[in-house]
């Protein structure tokens, strides 16, 4: 460090000596130290700092009723609420992007998930003629069944269903998840599959939400979700005879 | 944190360093009081006790950086360059001053001399204070503190030749003898 970068930094020292510290400032005052001339500089430039600073602090007089005012400002301004303040109303709404953003996420997911679901259950009730492993003739055969292979029963058959012939029962694994399958054929030959899975195993639908009928894999379906279960109903040729059967559930 | 504790700790030096803005008692005051009121607005957001200081002189700044970008309201002066390595001015020549004179010369000079200078004097912000509040670098700080002090003292060097010059009135000069018997 040279004469003239120490005066540069020296002159930045406050009288007070509160920059002894500072570690640029220790290295300028060691310097100072060194030079003799350097150091009577400095001694004057503080001199005159002193003189400065003490006239400037008896020049500023604060008006004597600024600090009641300031007081009062207590009974008027009232601290803006959280939508005012800018940093909170950002924070709220990065939050509420990112919920919004796993939100469509999670739907996308589950709506992706859904889709797989009825098209692999279309392609199962379509494909495969002999895709059932138990024969019954009424529906407490089928759920007596399915209690003794440990398949829960606590679903509930629509309505339209009930008085339906059932031609038998069989519990499918799509994807980790047990999927029961009942079947249910008329005397003309229209036939019908319900698939039942725990929602857990569809996670992200509404939960008892109204059938909903798409067209998947080239045969009608209804889809819902109750008490705990979704239910896919496939079959029957067209839309109308799946609503037929859910209006009466 | 509590609101008159702050209060009492920061006002004045806040009104100082608003009146080294402002140039006027009015204006230093309304600047006061806006940041006061900011402060209050902002209900308890600020929780550091450390960090009070610094904010309320920059929201002060910054207020008036507001108030001059709408309106030059706030009269501007400027001093022509001046040598400011050389040491014009000894403490005896400030001492000669009254302390109006003093401030009036410093109120003269442009802002951005002015305001480090302000701090440095009024409210012994160290020069770092300083690079933070008005947002500019250490060495920036240090050449403008280095620049207005030689721009204030040249200034300081005039007016105290002046008092020096100045014809005063007999009755002054008795009176002034008077004292000293």
């Amino acid at each position: 460090m040279n004469n003239q970068e120490a005066k540069l930094i020296l002159k930045a020292y406050r009288p007070g000596g509160q920059d002894a510290a500072d570690p640029l400032v220790t290295e300028a005052l060691e310097q100072a130290r060194r030079d003799p001339v350097l150091q009577a500089w400095f001694a004057e430039e503080q001199a005159v700092d002193s003189c400065v600073q003490a006239k400037l602090r008896t020049a500023v007089v604060v008006p004597l009723e600024l600090k009641g005012r300031l007081l009062a400002l207590q009974k008027i301004v009232q601290p803006a609420p959280w939508w005012r303040q800018p940093m909170k109303l950002a924070a709220a709404a990065a939050v509420m992007l990112l919920l919004g953003l796993v939100a469509l996420l999670l739907r996308h997911e589950s709506s992706a998930r859904l889709d797989s679901f009825r098209e692999t259950m279309v392609r199962y009730s379509m494909r495969e003629r002999e895709h059932i492993t138990f024969m019954a003739s009424n529906p407490s055969e089928i759920r007596h069944w399915l209690q003794a292979h440990g398949i829960e029963t606590n679903f509930d058959l629509p309505n339209g269903l009930r008085d339906k012939p059932v031609e038998g029962c069989r519990v499918v694994d799509w994807n980790g998840e047990k999927v029961t399958l009942i079947c249910f054929e008329w005397k003309d030959g229209n036939h019908v599959d319900l698939f039942v899975l725990d929602h857990a195993g569809l996670p992200g639908l509404a939960e008892d939400g109204p059938p909903k009928l798409v067209e998947a894999g080239g045969s009608m379906t209804a889809t819902w979700t109750k008490g705990g279960k979704v239910y896919l109903l496939t079959g029957g040729g067209n839309k109308t005879f799946l609503q037929k059967l859910l209006q009466r559930a | 944190m509590d609101y008159e504790q702050i209060v009492t700790s920061h006002y004045e030096g806040l009104y100082g360093f608003a009146y080294s803005l402002a140039g006027n008692s009015d204006d230093a005051c309304e600047l006061t009081q806006e940041t006061f009121a900011r402060l209050l607005a902002k209900g308890g957001q600020l929780r550091d006790r450390s960090k009070v200081k610094p904010w309320l002189f920059t929201t002060l700044y910054r207020i008036y950086l507001g108030w001059k970008r709408r309106e030059a309201r706030l009269p501007h002066f400027e001093i022509g360059s001046v040598e400011y390595e050389l040491p014009l001015v000894t403490p005896e020549m400030v001492d000669r001053l009254d302390s109006q004179t003093v401030l009036q010369t410093l109120l003269e000079i442009e802002d951005h001399y002015r305001l480090p200078l302000m701090l440095y004097y009024l409210e012994d912000h160290s020069y770092r204070e300083i690079a933070g509040l008005l947002d500019i670098s250490i060495g920036t700080v240090m050449s403008r503190l280095s620049r207005a002090k030689a721009v204030l003292r040249s200034a300081l060097a005039v007016k105290s030749v002046r008092v020096d010059n100045k014809i005063v009135s007999i009755n002054q000069v008795l009176n002034q003898r008077q004292d000293s018997v």
